[in-house]
Parts: structure tokens; C-alpha cells; sequence
């Protein structure tokens, strides 16, 4: 009888998700949404900055125990280290394709003030020296013997820019995870494409046809 | 490359986050872990726990997976033989995650399946392991020749592909993807001067009526 309380209670306590599992659960979609997104996604600060907060607890954890050598102890130990290093992987691999990205659209990046907000502060330091490095290794590398008029790496002259910009009309592939607001409908501008989307749809379609569901929550990418 | 689809090495990180349940061989005082307090292990109690810990209790000796209610043999032989008689649509019965958890399940937790795949006593438990192996591969087949075939109604546009599990949907994307924007380059011009039309014809309606219909979208990025 006992058993099947305790079942039914696990069952239960799995249900009533602590804020802790939540936000591991939502990097874990930040991850995967910044690694399908062609543009640098807004930057989840507190999320990160809770996340990191949970770290630091687990070494002091680690620390504090370590040289305990009691057989139980260390495999608690043990478990608690594994589970450590994959939310570090997390962290890394979230921060990394957000990176890739910076490095990929530097100069788009900069001059576009609602893109450049995405950014956290660390993430606009890198964008700024890096392109700074860039800009200074190429000078004295090669641009300098180049006559001054086209020394600029952001030259838009004869109507076509240098300067390359995320292609937001990339294919993407999404999850609905949120019933859209009555009457919203998929519209892939300049074509004859408008469909219903369900909860639980799969589809590939352009990035810029459903990004406001993307930054809004509704839609997921995959 | 930032694009790129999710890594094998990154949809097993994925996976095994996943809940599963688990009979603890033994003792475990509660434990403070980042993705929430892990209760204490009391056998025979079952438990739920993230697939990386249960995967690392079992490769210790110290409990036994009980292996997601689809994942057996008489449900797989029945899953088949849907999929073969729908060639049209996929089951909504498999997990998103269904491949890569029925890979690491067999990789790791063999006998657990075994133990549970439906009266198969005796010596044959040999075979019968076997055939979870097979049927996965089976079912994974069937439904990728029918990716294949539904592969023909990508065009330029939008494709729904409901019912796929994550990892066949990485596995297709590179395809999909550069038939969908290689599409769209080869039509864009078509869709220019259509946009183009369709802004005048709201800026004639504007500036004639002043009604001020403007359609709901605030995208600030048309830069055509």
C-alpha cells in the first residue's frame, strides 16, 4: 500500500516543476533555437545568470565534500560532478553558437542598433575588439597598399553593400509549442502560402515567416 | 558553422535529459542537483530520474531501467505494420526523441529490455534482445522511405512534417533545407516585383482612402 503512495507521489512531484529544472529546460531551448536561427537571438541574462549562480553552488558542493572518502559520499560526489559538467556543456555550446554568429555578421551586427541589442555586454566587448583586430590586421596586412577609397570594409558603393547580413529568409525547421492568437495564420510574403498552424505542427519554412512566433514563445525552433 | 544541423554527440546530450523511470538497487540520500532535487533512491521503490543518471546507476550495478511503455516488442511489430499501411502520414504514438532513445536504451540497458519485452522466458532472451535491435532498424526504414517519398512536395514555400522524431527531421535537414532555399533564389525575383506590387497597391489605398488599413505586420527588416 505504502508502494503505491509513494508512486503515485513521485508521479505527482515530477508534475510540479521547480524553477531550478525550468530554466536548465529553457537554456536547453535557447540552445537548440540560437544553433536554428540565422540572427543572433535576444540574450537570456537572468536565465544565464540564475543558471550560473547554480553552478557556483555545485563547486562549493564539490569542494567543500571532496576528501570525504566514505564510498557514498564519493559517488554522490561523482553524480553530482557528471551533472556539472553537462550544464557547463550547455552553457559553452549556448554561448558559443551565439559567437559564431558574431563572428559571421561583425559588421552588420555593429551598425544595426535593434540587432546589436541582442547582445549582452561581454558579447559586444568581443564584437568591438575583434573587429578592431580585424580591421587592423588587415590594414597592415594588404589594405593599406590599396588606393584610400577602397580601404572600407563596410563599402556599399554601386548599390551593392560588402557588408554581409543574416539571411533571414533561410529555411528553418520549428515545432508549434503554443496555440497562436485567433485568426493568425503562416504568410510567406510575395507568395500564395498562408496555412493554419496547430499546437504540436512541425514545418520548414522561411525564418522571417515565423520569427515574431519564434522571439514571442509560440514557435519553437528544432 | 552555426547552422548547421544538431550533431549525433548533441542529440544524445538532448536525450538524456529526458525522464525515465528506474527500480534503484540501492540507498541514495535526496541530492541537490542543478536540474532540481533528485528525491532519495529507496528500493524497491521506483523512481524518476534524468536517462544520464539511470544510464550511470546502471553501468554501476546499482538499479534497473524500466524501459518508456512503446519501447517493446509487440508495440514496435504493431507501430510497422501501421506505418506500412499509412503511407501517407506518420504515427503520433512514437516520442519526438523515439531514435536516439531507443539506440541508448539498447546500448546501455540491453537486458532491462529483454526482461521486459513480453513473456519471452527461457533461452531464446538472446533472440528476443535481437529483435528490439531489428525492429527499431525496421521501423527507422519504413518511415525514412516514406521521408523520401513526401521529399517530392518541398517547394519554396513551407513543408509540414508532423509525426517525425527530432533526430530524422537533423537527418533530412541538410536536403531539405538547401532544396527550400535554393528554391526560393530561383523564384525570388517573382516574389520581388509581387511584394512590390502588393506595397504600392496598400501605399494607393492609404494615401486614396485614408482608411488606414494597414496589415499587422511590423517587420522591420524589409530592406528590398
Amino acid at each position: 500500500m505504502d508502494d503505491d503512495i509513494n508512486d503515485i507521489l513521485a508521479e505527482f512531484d515530477k508534475r510540479s516543476v521547480p524553477s531550478s529544472t525550468q530554466d536548465l529546460n529553457d537554456l536547453t531551448k535557447q540552445w537548440i533555437a540560437e544553433r536554428g536561427a540565422p540572427e543572433v537571438l535576444p540574450y537570456q541574462g537572468p536565465l544565464l545568470e540564475r543558471i550560473m549562480e547554480r553552478i557556483r553552488e555545485q563547486i562549493e558542493i564539490v569542494e567543500r565534500e571532496t576528501g570525504d572518502l566514505e564510498p557514498n559520499a564519493n559517488f554522490r560526489l561523482i553524480l553530482i560532478q557528471t551533472e556539472l559538467e553537462r550544464v557547463k556543456f550547455l552553457v559553452r555550446a549556448y554561448l558559443r553558437a551565439r559567437m559564431a554568429k558574431i563572428d559571421k555578421h561583425p559588421l552588420y551586427l555593429i551598425n544595426n542598433p535593434s540587432a546589436l541589442s541582442h547582445l549582452s555586454d561581454p558579447e559586444k566587448a568581443y564584437l568591438r575588439s575583434h573587429l578592431a583586430l580585424l580591421n587592423n590586421h588587415y590594414l597592415s596586412s594588404f589594405l593599406r597598399n590599396f588606393p584610400a577609397q577602397l580601404r572600407r570594409l563596410d563599402d556599399a558603393a554601386g548599390g551593392v553593400s560588402m557588408v554581409e547580413e543574416p539571411d533571414l529568409d533561410s529555411a528553418v525547421f520549428c515545432r508549434v509549442v503554443r496555440v497562436l492568437e485567433e485568426g493568425e495564420e503562416l504568410v510567406v510574403k510575395g507568395t500564395d502560402a498562408r496555412v493554419e498552424l496547430m499546437k504540436g505542427d512541425v514545418v520548414v519554412v522561411r525564418y522571417r515567416a515565423v520569427r515574431k512566433w519564434v522571439l514571442g514563445g509560440e514557435v519553437e525552433l528544432i | 558553422m552555426s547552422l548547421s544541423p544538431l550533431t549525433p554527440a548533441e542529440h544524445l546530450y538532448l536525450t538524456e535529459l529526458l525522464p525515465i523511470t528506474i527500480i534503484p538497487r540501492v540507498h541514495l540520500p535526496s541530492l541537490p542537483l542543478i536540474s532540481g532535487p533528485l528525491p532519495p533512491l529507496r528500493p524497491p521503490h521506483r523512481a524518476h530520474v534524468p536517462l544520464w543518471l539511470a544510464l550511470l546507476l546502471k553501468r554501476q550495478k546499482k538499479a534497473n531501467i524500466v524501459p518508456p511503455a512503446w519501447l517493446n516488442v509487440d508495440n514496435l511489430e504493431r507501430l510497422i505494420k501501421w506505418e506500412q499501411e499509412h503511407p501517407e502520414r506518420f504515427t503520433e504514438e512514437l516520442p519526438w526523441e523515439w531514435v536516439e532513445l531507443g539506440e541508448v536504451l539498447v546500448e546501455g540497458a540491453e537486458d532491462d529490455l529483454v526482461g521486459y519485452a513480453g513473456g519471452g522466458g527461457g533461452v531464446g532472451g538472446g533472440g528476443v534482445e535481437g529483435d528490439i535491435r531489428v525492429l527499431l532498424r525496421t521501423l527507422r526504414e519504413v518511415r525514412w522511405s516514406k521521408v523520401r517519398e513526401g521529399l517530392r512536395e518541398l517547394d519554396s514555400t513551407y513543408l509540414k512534417m508532423n509525426g517525425l522524431g527530432h533526430l530524422e527531421i537533423s537527418e533530412l535537414r541538410p536536403f531539405a533545407k538547401a532544396v527550400v532555399d535554393n528554391l526560393r533564389h530561383i523564384t525570388s525575383s517573382k516574389e520581388e516585383a509581387r511584394l512590390r506590387e502588393e506595397r504600392d497597391e496598400e501605399e494607393e489605398g492609404r494615401r486614396a482612402g485614408r482608411r488606414g488599413r494597414v496589415r499587422g505586420e511590423e517587420d522591420d527588416d524589409d530592406e528590398f
